[in-house]
């Protein structure tokens, strides 16, 4: 394949009810490869005017990785990308499932939005045709009846749906994408954007394929990895449990968030255990494209609820955060978000917010409107997500997410918000994670673990990590030297499998380096990468994504873990007593990046030696 | 006593998430986990000491310290002490 080969950049402007096309060129495949990177190059070019994140002009883009939908592990994914209504800064998510491929198939890289349809519509793409299609008898049907409606409208069971549903129509801020009724582009409000636009879905089928480059060589280094994640302990835990397992995990640690990040730990967390789900409620697994994990799960609630894809996000989130330690409540929020098109996450954040600042009695009576938001009140918050969903009541203030609403509360709700940039910070309590807590911090859709995913914290020996950043610290949790350098690696690292389409999941401990990566690239797609180039490229991606923000106003003082992590350490647990103060690690963090170390901002050298 | 907590797969050959055992303290890492190893077999050493990927599949934590920032298999157990043995799965 040649890079012009990889695909072509479809360009939509819903105003004019008009689109054209253009291959890929070869500069913009070896200087971002594709998916997230290439992304985020589009919407540094095209962001630079957009005010308002939901204003016709902010480009809502779509991108499958240089590898989606070849014979690589799990090469699935896609990303979504545009300024985020719940930052004001960069957002973009990243989603699984069978889109990425479909969208590949049809012989598309990237499909770039802009504009806002006079009424809604979805977009129809069977490979060279292209269709803006009436959605009118679409807008208000939740994710779930979307998909069942385009496919019963094409005839066609097979077509790939990438959807919102009414919380994306509604402009709630921390809304996603959903396609496969369960697979979330869930970050930064996308689904706000979509809805935006007046665009319900977009609908794609192909009947291309990805021709690999070299099948031989293919063929070799493909069965090594498939030998590798056959044979891995780990990949059995995923397959078996799926991430479920992990409340055991971050509760061992003491790092499992608890009403609102007032704890770190849960004495007896069997109701809430993986054990449990998988005994209880799950039916049997589900894997992606091309995948041998399945990591996903089907379960049953009482005989009649059937849904998919819990994940641990979702539990704890929908669960500990707001004070819920039952399952059969945290299945009926999933889907509930799912459905309504909410990112568990933040919905789960809102609504932990809203318990704590109610408590403290800093909700005045008219944001309530009769409610009573009360840790352990399952039943209260699952009406919550539908208030939120529709604008209603109590739900009208959180549907800003927890940051958005502490503006509008003032009176000290703001040190309530558990959030980096605006952005609800995912369950893991950075005090007792500080590899986690810098990565949170520098995100640059704001605070998340996918952007790092510093997994190599807890998995390399000290003689690998002095190794690799020069610092046999870097792997111990508690210590605050070497942090700088092991996130700017792993979010370096991390921008490749993003934008080489691959699931975190296969690159999580294997495949992860530049060595690995490049001996994979090659032979499948005929693309020479060495593996300083990917580095490159890596940093390449980090720093554009950077510069989007700095362009909206964003330095030092953003990248900054919640007041409560340095103030007030956690109570009890296996990490009592912890806390966090990240000046250190950021101070290394931005000298490792050359970033000014004070304002937190490339330097013209920088930029000028990678491109920008 | 020695209380050990397993996290992750491993807890299926030992059969229940935590337990504690009177052996002889100080001793090594090394140690619990031969003797762990007499209780529940080869298996259980051949889990523990299992790679996933470029690292390992568990990690061990003494008082939440990871033994690779003390001595590694030779770190000391005493009495009282709380070892995890938990895979190292991190991420949601």
């Amino acid at each position: 394949m040649t890079p012009e080969a990889a695909g072509s950049v479809l360009f939509v402007d819903l105003s004019e009810e008009s689109w054209s096309r253009r291959p890929l060129r070869a500069d913009e495949v070896k200087g971002y490869v594709g998916g997230r990177g290439l992304n985020a190059k589009f919407l540094y070019d095209l962001s630079e005017s957009v005010q308002d994140p939901l204003s016709p002009e902010n480009p809502l883009i779509f991108g499958v990785g240089l590898l989606t939908g070849s014979a690589a592990p799990s090469a699935c994914r896609y990303t979504v990308t545009a300024l985020s209504p719940l930052t004001g800064g960069f957002g973009d998510g990243n989603s699984g499932g069978f889109f990425g491929p479909e969208m590949r198939f049809a012989g598309y890289a990237h499909i770039i939005v802009s504009g806002r349809a006079r009424r809604p519509v979805y977009l129809h793409i069977e490979d060279d045709a292209v269709a803006i299609r009436d959605a009118s008898g679409l807008w208000g049907k939740d994710t779930w009846e979307t998909d069942g409606a385009i496919k019963r409208a094409l005839g066609d069971p097979e077509v790939q749906i990438s959807c919102i549903g009414p919380a994306g129509e509604n402009g709630v801020k921390f809304s996603c994408i959903i396609n496969n009724l369960t697979r979330a582009i869930g970050r930064c409000g996308m689904g706000a954007v979509m809805g935006s636009k007046n665009l319900k879905a977009v609908a794609v089928r192909g009947s291309g394929s990805v021709r690999i480059a070299h099948p031989d060589k293919a063929f070799e280094i493909l069965k090594e990895m498939r030998g590798m994640m056959a044979e891995d302990i780990s990949f059995k835990m995923f397959g078996t449990y799926g991430t479920p397992a992990l409340v055991d995990v971050y509760n061992s640690r003491g790092a499992i968030p608890v009403k609102n990040f007032q704890k770190a730990w849960i004495e007896d967390a069997r109701p809430l255990s993986g054990d449990l789900f998988i005994e209880k409620y799950s039916k049997k697994t589900k894997g992606c494209f091309n995948c041998m994990i399945h990591c996903s799960h089907f379960y049953e609630l009482e005989g009649s609820h059937k849904e998919e894809g819990l994940e641990y996000e979702s539990i704890v989130s929908l669960g500990p955060r707001i004070g819920v330690e039952d399952y059969p409540t945290i299945l009926k929020g999933n889907a509930l978000c799912n459905r309504y098109g909410l990112d568990t996450i933040s919905a789960g954040d809102a609504i932990g917010f809203a318990m704590e600042v109610h408590e403290k009695g800093l909700i005045p009576e008219k944001y309530l409107e009769g409610e009573n938001p009360s840790f352990g009140d399952g039943a209260g918050a699952l009406g919550l997500l539908e208030k939120i969903t529709y604008k209603k009541g109590l739900g009208r203030l959180l549907a800003e997410g927890a940051h958005g609403a502490a503006g509008i509360l003032g009176g000290g709700a703001g040190y309530y918000a558990m959030h980096v940039k605006g952005q609800a910070i995912i369950s893991a309590d950075p005090r007792a994670l500080r590899g986690w807590g810098l990565g949170f911090a520098v995100s640059s859709r704001g605070a998340d673990h996918l952007r790092a995913y510093p997994v190599v914290e807890y998995c390399f020996t000290p003689e690998k990590a002095e190794e690799i950043w020069g610092f046999r610290e870097a792997v111990d949790r508690s210590a605050y030297q070497g942090k700088g350098k092991l996130v700017k690696w792993c979010e370096d690292v991390r921008a490749l499998a993003d934008s080489l389409g691959l699931c975190k999941f296969v690159t999580r401990t294997a495949y992860l380096l530049p060595e690995q990566l490049s001996r994979l690239i090659e032979p499948v797609t005929g693309i020479a990468f060495d593996a300083k180039e990917l580095m490159r490229v890596g940093e390449r991606i980090n720093n554009t994504e950077k510069m989007v923000n700095v362009r909206r106003g964003f330095g030092r003082a953003h990248d900054a873990l919640p007041e409560r992590f340095t103030r007030e350490p956690i109570p009890e647990g296996p990490s009592a007593g912890m806390n966090i103060d990240i000046s250190q690690m950021l101070d290394e963090y931005y000298r490792e990046r050359g970033w000014d170390v004070n304002t937190g901002r490339p330097s013209p050298e920088k930029l000028a030696e990678l491109g920008i | 006593m020695v209380t050990v907590h397993f996290v992750g797969p491993i807890k299926s050959h030992v059969g229940k998430p935590t337990a504690a055992w009177d052996f002889d303290t100080p001793m090594r890492v090394e140690e619990l986990i031969d003797r762990l190893t007499g209780l529940y077999g080869q298996a259980f050493a051949k889990e523990v000491y299992a790679k996933s990927g470029e690292g390992f599949a568990y990690q061990i934590l003494i008082n939440g310290r990871n033994i690779f920032v003390l001595d590694g298999y030779r770190s000391e157990i005493t009495d009282g002490d709380h070892v995890l043995i938990s895979i190292t799965m991190m991420g949601g």
